[in-house]
């Protein structure tokens, strides 16, 4: 057999490996067998949960889980006339816009400030991406510390500017704005990163011309450097919105939702109704909600990426 | 409308010095030409005109007024790039009116000035593309139109034809040339093309190594070269430079090669015993019957390029360019003897290597028309 183009296959470059286990090895079987384990666990522990909840969400539950029958829209009914989850809808926005609106300003101002740097200080990008690599629950417990009534570091700043005996955990609203901080603290750096890579596609040479062409930085911003960072920006959005609804360990940590309900975010509302009122019916209606809301927020951000992309000259 | 005074400019990056005391005058309403190989500093010294990079020590007055203080922006120079630096999410229309808009120009007369610019450089049927639709001469256009709609008192180009194919690069940069000489405005272009440099500026400053080697038109530039640098850079093939001594024989004194010897006319002032670079344009030698030639060598190259040949006369380890006009009249490998006008060798000190004279001056140390000192 002469031919000139080979096909790229291992038994094309070389003698067949000898017997059969290698001839199978070498096969197109084992390539599949490879990815069987991976797609049973997403099976297992994606799929399979995600369609369970969407589907149980219409039936009435025990408190162990069982189905006991048909409940149509009544599990949502129930889940919104419930006060606290109207109430927990409202902290919920009130964190989510703010966190999301702090940590990506602040994100950008960062970007902005460090981006075209030729050098950087490596300890300074250190001290700023720490509390990024730090787990949430120990973050938490470190600011569990920092904001303890008497004896916690940023109570006794609180202190030498005249507000004695802060127990900012202890008030509704100054423990959401905790929580804010809390997030903002921790994934503003990380976002500054993305706006970073985001920032360093804009070549030198048209910064210079902006430079040269904008005397007050302001019409450079609107019209070339956010329609230039849109993706990079929606994208960052998306993620920060997510984490921003998937918030559960502070809370857990911090305030186990209180005080008054004060700091009771949706994911923790969702463990509660799960796990501390066993109401899997209604629990399962809002991870529905929670499941539609986030994916089509994702898909969303996913258009905008591919409608606003450049083609540098 | 300005002129530039660029005095005493230096500086450095880290440690290293890439202008090192750099003093050039540009006159109102003049192109100026920086020539020089990569690296020689001629694009950070228009930066730093510019205002994107600092001096670390001199002045740079725009009309008079020191502006090293002064961000880009208020220094009221617009730039053109080599890769255009065009916005890519706006349109060419918008492109344009950027930095009229930038200023708080009134509307009615934004949308004037604009379309006025684009007829100049001839992109009015393209004002509502996007750049990336656009060819890169068309780009190149858009560019120049961005820079002249603001009316700026100075004009920067670094390397603005160097993206463009050599076609394209022709015929931008007699349209270029022209539209400077209708806008009179001043204008500092940087370029490592030689062509460039003598078909465009009014003057050209070469640079290497961060200093100044010579300012002058082009003319004085390429006949009057100031140093072994300027003569090796101008000219393709550039100027012959080959070692020699100044010896006396029987029959006179005379500048000795390898394989030749150039008589000195008696008044020249050129000491016994010195060292010198000879220099000689490869249009300058012509080939003579044997007995009068200065050079003697064999050809190792013929190069026929259509209107002219270009040729490599091999004498004792010296290769001597050879340019003439037409067909070739030697064979390879044929013994020639090559002679040139006395005013056409150029004698250059060995150690400092700049220009001492022409074998027909009597002066050792050239003309007035010199313009760089030691």
């Amino acid at each position: 057999m002469s031919t000139l183009v080979k096909p790229l296959t291992p038994s094309a470059q070389g003698p067949a490996p000898a017997g059969p286990w290698r001839a199978w090895l070498a096969g197109p079987g084992v390539r599949y067998l490879l990815l069987l384990l991976p797609a049973l666990m997403v099976v297992a522990f994606v799929v399979y949960p995600t369609v369970a909840t969407v589907i149980h969400s219409f039936y009435r539950l025990d408190p162990v889980g069982r189905v006991t029958g048909f409940a149509g829209v009544a599990n949502y009914r129930m889940l919104f006339a419930e006060p606290v989850f109207l109430q927990v809808l409202r902290n919920t926005a009130i964190y989510a816009v703010a966190s999301v609106v702090l940590s990506i300003a602040l994100a950008f101002g960062m970007a902005m400030l460090l981006s075209g740097k030729v050098f950087v200080n490596r300890l300074l990008l250190l001290g700023i991406f720490s509390p990024t690599v730090m787990p949430t629950i120990a973050a938490a417990n470190i600011w569990l510390y920092f904001l303890a009534p008497q004896l916690g570091l940023f109570t006794h700043l609180l202190g030498d500017f005249g507000i004695k005996n802060a127990n900012l955990l202890g008030e509704p609203n100054t423990a959401l704005g905790a929580l804010v901080a809390l997030f903002v603290w921790k994934y503003a750096p990380y976002f500054t990163l993305f706006l970073m890579a985001g920032l360093q596609a804009i070549p030198q040479n048209v910064r210079d011309a902006l430079r040269t062409e904008d005397p007050h930085g302001w019409h450079s911003l609107r019209k070339v450097v956010l329609p230039i960072m849109a993706p990079m920006l929606a994208f960052v959005i998306t993620l920060a919105v997510i984490y921003a609804m998937e918030t559960v360990d502070p809370v857990y940590v911090m305030t186990q939702g209180g005080p008054a309900n004060g700091t009771n975010l949706v994911m923790f509302y969702l463990y509660q109704l799960g796990f501390s009122y066993y109401s899997w019916g209604p629990a399962a209606a809002l991870s529905g909600l929670l499941l539609g809301g986030l994916s089509s927020l994702s898909a969303l951000s996913l258009i905008a990426l591919e409608r606003r992309s450049f083609h540098w000259a | 409308m300005a002129e530039v005074r660029i005095a005493g400019v230096s500086k450095y990056f880290g440690t290293a010095q890439v202008l090192s005391d750099v003093t050039v005058d540009i006159a109102d309403g003049e192109l100026m030409i920086l020539l020089g190989p990569s690296g020689c500093g001629k694009t950070t010294l228009l930066r730093t005109v510019a205002g994107l990079e600092d001096a670390s020590s001199g002045d740079i007055f725009i009309e008079g007024r020191r502006v090293n203080d002064l961000a880009p922006h208020r220094r009221n120079v617009a730039m053109v790039f080599q890769s255009y630096a065009l916005y890519p999410n706006l349109s060419v229309y918008e492109n344009i009116a950027f930095p009229l808009r930038a200023h708080k120009t009134p509307a009615h007369e934004v949308d004037g000035r604009v379309r006025a610019a684009a007829e100049r450089v001839g992109v009015v049927e393209f004002l509502r593309r996007k750049p990336a639709q656009l060819s890169g001469g068309q780009r190149q256009r858009i560019a120049i139109a961005r820079a002249i709609v603001r009316e700026p008192q100075v004009f920067l180009l670094d390397e603005p034809l160097s993206n463009l194919d050599a076609q394209l690069r022709t015929q931008m940069r007699a349209e270029f040339a022209r539209l400077q000489r209708q806008l009179r405005t001043t204008t500092i272009l940087v370029t490592h093309d030689q062509v460039e440099a003598m078909t465009m500026g009014d003057r050209i400053t070469v640079m290497s190594g961060g200093l100044i080697q010579q300012i002058g038109t082009p003319l004085e530039i390429y006949r009057r070269p100031a140093n072994t640098f300027v003569a090796g850079f101008i000219g393709s093939p550039p100027m012959n430079l080959v070692p020699a001594r100044v010896m006396a024989r029987d029959d006179g004194r005379g500048l000795a090669l390898a394989n030749g010897w150039i008589p000195l006319p008696t008044t020249s002032p050129l000491e016994t015993d010195r060292d010198v670079i000879v220099g000689i344009r490869p249009e300058d030698l012509r080939i003579v019957p044997d007995g009068q030639g200065l050079i003697s060598g064999s050809v190792d190259l013929i190069e026929y390029l259509g209107s002219e040949t270009l040729a490599v006369v091999a004498d004792g380890g010296v290769d001597w360019s050879l340019r003439e006009g037409g067909g070739p009249t030697m064979r390879l490998h044929e013994m020639v003897h090559l002679s040139a006008a006395g005013s056409a060798i150029y004698a250059f000190d060995a150690a400092t290597h700049e220009l001492i004279g022409t074998l027909a001056e009597a002066s050792p140390n050239g003309s007035a028309q010199n313009t760089v000192g030691g």
